[in-house]
């Protein structure tokens, strides 16, 4: 039981972090490849 | 008749009944008693909602509810069931369902004892709650459910 | 270093079904949303086309302005170009798409949470896909983050500061009429605390803040939670339609479900569901909404009169601290980066911008996150709502939805509309 709730530790800061260093990734790929991003995003990814 | 009791136990007021009955039984046919109490982490699934924060002190808090509901009950039965020849108290951990029906098929018992709500009205035909499906997946081993 | 490892959980391997499992419902998804739209695109311009050329040849007679033929004639161009994606031609019919997209509103949002409802709930899910799932729900908040190239400050001031004062007015005033009431009605401090908490605030998300600290007993909070994810899934399938019905507008709908849907995880989705400006206000109110968990805890801790909460989270400072949603941090640094509008950055609705490719993403993250909500909503977790717990989130929800909707109703749709600047 313990290990379980070792394996959780403050995982929301973890979450709220990963989730800024996602944002900062696309900001990142945006700025040196905007027309690309914005194409695989909505265009690419659409097969049908 | 009855040698070897497995008696259900959570900690809620309706299982008073099936403590006492449990003892009833026990002195009639001197048999041993086993009680199970499981220690169901249901609620820790919810840690990591969308926005929850404090999720450490959640699931400690639940882990220590969890254990502290345990010890209260096994000193309490320890108590009650002193004056019989065996009694021992065993902690399952996870989905009780599934760890009572798991210890009735790994140990030589012949009876299960639990209790239960009273169940009114539609409840009575729609209510899927854990005596009834502990009765229903018993394997071959009465099931007695008490009812407060 | 250690920052480095404290960010990856020494077992992120069982994360990965379930975060493959979302993607891939969430691809499936998103392809058959695009199909939908494409077709019913092609179906209005179908029968519009034809209205538009002979509006245009009626104008050109009575030698109307050019500015306004100009005008005609890129929205003709975009209709044709509607139509030539599915390779129709005028008057050619696709009611269906404009039935399921328009009529039933059957958008990504819907299928993902209906879907994954059903998918959980029937067939149900393998145990190895749920840690993934869970892990898939968070992935809104970079979406959340990327929306940050939407707003301005002057729409943070005007539509977070009327948010604001409407969330701060409608938590506490919940909080304070559950807890006092409940208290009033001899209603145990744990269940009071997590009930005036949960309704009020973040729904789920509060209770796990403020169970340890009011202390509610195991049963207490399986009926809370279930009690709020029964009536935070009602009123995120209810609400859209009848916001529609009752001919609300973008932003008032948006400010109406961030203060009265009870869980935070559907608020995003209905807004969503029901469109881009209703998406705009909802995520600038549910920032400031979610930014009051610290304080919502303060507040429970001081109405119980509780002292001994344990050293993690004794003091303001430290409340704050520990209950304080990180990420949002990354949505102002993005309002903050296009207030400063800076030209290398463009925006949401310039071409070929940073930010417009931004914005291409942020529904992927969308779509992710509503897969792993849709599956993880059990139907059994919200069968233990019950008890006492039921009766006051249904009536907290009930009032919430009533009075929000006569107040974004007198605050008007101007107060509440994201103007995203530029």
């Amino acid at each position: 039981m313990k290990e379980n709730t070792a394996g959780c530790l403050s995982s929301e800061k973890r979450e709220d972090i990963w989730a800024i260093i996602l944002a900062l990734l696309v900001l990142l790929f945006s700025v040196f490849a905007p027309d690309l991003v914005h194409d695989i995003f909505k265009k690419y990814l659409f097969i049908i | 008749m009855f040698r070897h009791i497995l008696l259900a136990a959570d900690g809620e007021d309706h299982s008073l009944l099936a403590i006492e009955l449990c003892l009833k039984i026990a002195r009639e046919f001197g048999s041993s008693v086993t009680a199970i109490h499981v220690l169901d982490p249901y609620l820790k699934q919810f840690y990591n909602e969308i926005y929850a924060q404090g999720r450490r002190e959640y699931l400690r808090y639940v882990d220590a509810c969890l254990v502290s509901c345990a010890d209260e009950l096994e000193s309490s039965l320890v108590d009650i069931f002193q004056e019989l020849p065996s009694f021992s108290f065993i902690r399952a951990y996870g989905d009780p369902e599934k760890e009572i029906i798991r210890h009735l098929h790994s140990g030589s018992y012949d009876l299960l004892i639990t209790g239960g709500k009273v169940l009114s009205g539609i409840k009575r035909i729609t209510s899927w709650n854990l005596p009834t499906r502990l009765e229903m997946k018993s394997p071959g081993i009465p099931v007695l459910v008490c009812r407060k | 270093m250690s920052f480095i490892n404290s960010m990856i959980t020494p077992d992120w391997k069982k994360f990965i079904p379930g975060l493959i499992l979302c993607a891939l419902f969430a691809f499936v998804v998103m392809n058959i949303h695009h199909l939908l739209a494409t077709y019913q695109k092609a179906d209005v311009a179908s029968v519009k086309i034809p209205k538009i050329e002979q509006r245009i040849a009626e104008l050109q007679k009575q030698g109307a302005s050019q500015e306004k033929l100009v005008l005609l004639q890129e929205n003709l161009g975009k209709l044709n170009k509607a139509l030539a994606a599915v390779h129709g031609r005028v008057g050619q019919r696709w009611k269906w798409a404009t039935f399921l997209y328009e009529t039933c509103q059957f958008k990504y949002v819907a299928m993902l949470l209906i879907g994954g409802i059903i998918i959980r709930n029937t067939i149900g899910i393998p145990k190895v896909f749920l840690p993934g799932i869970g892990i898939a729900r968070p992935l809104i908040k970079p979406g959340i983050i990327i929306l940050g190239v939407h707003y301005v400050w002057s729409d943070v001031v005007k539509v977070g500061g009327t948010g604001l004062v409407l969330t701060a007015f409608f938590i506490f005033g919940t909080a304070l009429t559950v807890m006092y009431v409940a208290k009033r009605k001899g209603v145990s401090d744990g269940l009071g605390g997590i009930m005036g908490a949960g309704t009020g605030v973040c729904g789920v998300s509060a209770i796990i803040a403020t169970a340890p600290v009011v202390k509610a007993k195991p049963l207490e909070m399986a009926y809370a939670i279930g009690t709020i994810l029964l009536f935070g899934t009602l009123m995120l399938f209810v609400m859209p339609y009848l916001g529609q019905w009752l001919h609300v507008s973008q932003p008032q709908f948006g400010a109406w479900a961030a203060i009265a849907i009870l869980n935070t995880a559907q608020l995003i989705a209905a807004a969503e569901w029901y469109g881009d400006e209703a998406r705009n206000t909802a995520v600038l109110i549910n920032a400031a909404r979610i930014m009051l968990i610290p304080f919502i805890v303060m507040y429970t801790v001081w109405f119980y009169g509780l002292k001994d909460v344990g050293k993690e989270s004794t003091g303001v400072w430290n409340t704050i601290r520990n209950k304080f949603p990180v990420f949002i941090l990354g949505f102002f640094a993005l309002v903050l980066l296009n207030s400063l509008d800076i030209s290398a950055f463009g925006g949401p609705r310039e071409a070929g911008t940073p930010f417009w490719a931004m914005n291409a993403v942020y529904k992927w993250f969308f779509a992710l996150g509503f897969a792993g909500i849709g599956l993880s909503i059990s139907i059994d977790d919200m069968k233990k709502s019950g008890g006492l717990a039921f009766l006051i989130g249904s009536g907290a929800a009930t009032a919430k939805m009533l009075l929000g909707l006569i107040a974004v109703m007198i605050i008007g749709t101007e107060l509440l509309k994201v103007t995203g600047g530029h």
